[in-house]
């Protein structure tokens, strides 16, 4: 159990220590948790890392203490595709522009896929899907949180 | 930029054309994106646009007449449950013009086309959503 409770002063915004990796968490009522830095995830992308786009509403349900639960919809499916797309982009692309799913790029949960985790190529270049519910460890996360990109 | 491509004749297009209707109006979870996109269902319009042309250059005009006939929702009403639920879906419903709601109804319905009598049928539809 994290105690990310924010001693005085009012602060929103602190460090922690997650093994070797310093990982930024925001923590206030309403305001989804934020892990790793955005900045930094060019840097580290290889082929094994994936971001699974979402909206607000999906983001606080997938976050937790442990990282990422990113549950399976009801074809038993997660998607993820290795690219960085910016939340209108993601719109447009990825969920082909229905009004329905407005907002589903507005968040992104980059990671690293955990062991145990396979994901097969979907229905189009770059896209992958897992069977199942993936949980992330944090130390797995590279960044979570609004999508950063412009 | 349009795309252009070539089918090696028309049963292949109709064959494809088929599947995506099966798929969208399927009720799965993976039509679910698909059904309320904008871009799914122009290329629907599209697909079955050039159909109908294809009969008609081939002097066919009845079986033209046929796949025109066939995609009118209100002659075909196997997916209004499904409509109707999806309808209210859209983050701007319950603010949209009747208009603007006729539109995002077009968009799931297509390729199922609004005559005179579908545009009746859809302020039916619309009428059940807002007093259900």
């Amino acid at each position: 159990m994290w105690d990310l409770t924010v001693p005085g002063n009012n602060d929103h915004d602190f460090y922690v220590a997650v093994a070797a990796t310093a990982v930024l968490v925001h923590n206030t009522d309403g305001c989804p948790t934020v892990v790793g830095d955005p900045s930094a995830i060019a840097d580290n992308l290889d082929e094994n890392t994936y971001f699974h786009y979402t909206n607000e509403e999906g983001y606080k349900a997938a976050m937790n203490e442990q990282g990422a639960t990113l549950r399976a919809n009801a074809s038993g499916k997660v998607f993820a595709i290795q690219e960085l797309q910016s939340p209108a982009e993601a719109e447009q692309n990825l969920f082909i522009g229905n009004p329905a799913y407005t907002g589903k790029g507005d968040y992104i949960i980059g990671f690293r896929a955990p062991e145990g985790a396979d994901f097969l190529p979907g229905e189009q270049p770059n896209e992958f899907i897992s069977r199942g519910t993936v949980r992330v460890p944090i130390s797995n996360i590279l960044y979570a949180g609004p999508n950063p990109f412009p | 930029m349009t795309v252009n491509m070539q089918f090696e004749d028309i049963q292949e297009l109709e064959a494809a054309f088929r599947a995506n209707v099966l798929f969208k109006f399927g009720g799965s979870e993976d039509a679910d994106v698909f059904l309320g996109s904008p871009v799914m269902s122009q290329a629907l319009n599209r697909m079955l646009d050039a159909i109908q042309a294809y009969w008609l250059e081939s002097g066919n005009s009845r079986r033209a007449e046929g796949w025109r006939d066939l995609y009118v929702l209100s002659k075909d009403k196997r997916h209004v449950d499904l409509i109707t639920s999806y309808a209210p879906r859209h983050p701007k419903w319950a603010s949209m013009t009747r208009r603007e709601q006729l539109d995002w109804l077009q968009v799931i319905a297509s390729p199922y086309r609004v005559d005179e009598a579908g545009a009746a049928f859809f302020e039916q539809i619309l009428a059940k959503l807002t007093d259900p």
